[in-house]
């Protein structure tokens, strides 16, 4: 698994498109692929790095199994997941754009790419473009809303 | 009257790349119930693991610890653990800390509870307040209600306030006995202050250098509430750390 992680998703775009077809198919396989190593990467960092006090703490009170796991190690773990998610939304976001050039025939990317063919149209090229980034910084907005919850700040104030 | 707490021939050796290295040789005793016993040492001699072995965490080499009469092979809400580092979760506010340890009581238990035990260490107000957001001594006073929630027989003190400064420390140690005249529990403290040992504990066991033995048993026999300048309390203390090879007069000029 960890052998597949160096690999660019984008890389990924000839070998999604002889599996999946030029489909919707394709760029969901290609955005899972790319959100999906960040997101493994946080989470397993978070989990590793728990305080063993905390640990120690719970075990004093009796914890253990599916209720040390629900109100210790996931609530401990979940600012690096979020951390993960917000790494693996951003990059998600630049492979759909990249998919959609080469994959489907609809969608930004793909605005961006028939503009320029078919004319040089290159004010719609830029449109599509500011859009990108528009939307690319709403959803990364939304991710910093998430890091602001109390649940999650806590790592940031210690 | 039966001992609370029996420590038979316990025994315990850390395997390091150097080789075996004992830390702990045949220590025997009993603390009876209700007793407040401290533990010092020179530092390093193996005091926090003998209190983690007490308290279930560690597991002896050799020998046991029964606590009424029970072998303790894991941690018990019975007997809950106070560390140096105050270890309240950071995600839960105080309130959800101290309701941590329960175990389906009704909510107007609950609260009840939480009511009593903040009130008791003296942080009205500070229900909702998160744990980065209490100074120090606060903390250990909000960890020590946390403790007291699950109503546990016997506290295990590890050195609970070395990472405060000196005079929260003091406060500390009045507000720790004045909870424990409310509420009796039987108490083991591990310290490095011998002051602080004879101002708490109705006996003190000074341990040895590692691998640490069992070198005296001091019962405090002074009157309560005890001042650290009564010359009995000196005195007593000039004979401890004679024991632990420290000269007084060296002692008298740290900070």
């Amino acid at each position: 698994m960890q052998g597949l992680r160096p690999i660019s998703p984008i890389a990924w775009i000839p070998l999604a498109i002889l599996w999946f077809g030029v489909g919707d198919l394709s760029p969901i396989f290609l955005i899972f692929l790319s959100s999906f190593f960040p997101m493994v990467v946080g989470t397993t960092a978070g989990v590793l790095t728990i305080d063993r006090k905390y640990l120690r703490a719970a075990r004093n009170f009796e914890y253990s199994g599916l209720r040390l796991f629900r109100r210790v190690i996931l609530p401990a773990a979940l600012p690096q997941i979020v951390t993960g998610m917000r790494i693996g939304l951003g990059v998600a976001w630049l492979v759909v754009v990249a998919a959609e050039m080469i994959a489907v025939s609809s969608g930004l990317g793909y605005l961006i790419i028939d503009s320029r063919n078919a004319g040089n149209r290159y004010d719609l090229v830029v449109a599509g473009m500011v859009v990108i980034g528009v939307v690319g910084f709403l959803l990364d907005s939304l991710m910093r809303g998430l890091e602001r919850l109390d649940e999650v700040r806590w790592r940031y104030e210690i | 009257m039966n001992p609370k707490i029996t420590v038979q021939s316990l025994s315990k050796t850390f395997p390091t790349q150097g080789g075996p290295l004992p830390v702990l040789d045949d220590l025997t005793f009993q603390v009876a119930d209700g007793e407040f016993v401290a533990v010092i040492g020179p530092s390093g001699c193996g005091k926090s693991t003998l209190l983690g072995i007490l308290a279930g965490f560690e597991r002896p080499d050799q020998g046991e610890v029964r606590v009424d009469g029970e072998p303790v092979r894991e941690p018990r809400r019975t007997g809950m653990f106070i560390f140096q580092q105050p270890s309240l979760f950071p995600w839960l506010d105080l309130e959800r800390n101290l309701v941590f340890g329960l175990n389906g009581e009704a909510p107007e238990e609950r609260r009840r509870l939480v009511a009593h035990y903040i009130a008791l260490v003296g942080l009205q107000g500070f229900e909702r307040a998160f744990p980065r957001e209490l100074s120090g001594g606060m903390q250990q006073r909000a960890e020590l209600a946390r403790a007291l929630m699950v109503k546990p027989e016997i506290l295990y003190l590890d050195e609970p306030f070395g990472a405060l400064d000196a005079l929260t420390r003091l406060r500390m140690r009045a507000e720790l006995l004045r909870i424990l005249s409310r509420e009796r529990h039987t108490v083991l403290l591990v310290t490095h202050d011998v002051e602080e040992a004879l101002h708490l504990a109705d006996r003190v066991l000074v341990l040895s250098a590692r691998p640490a033995r069992l070198q005296r048993v001091v019962p405090v026999e002074l009157p309560r509430p005890r001042s650290t300048t009564d010359p009995a309390l000196l005195a007593l203390k000039a004979s401890i750390l004679r024991e632990l090879g420290v000269d007084t007069a060296e002692t008298e000029a740290r900070p």
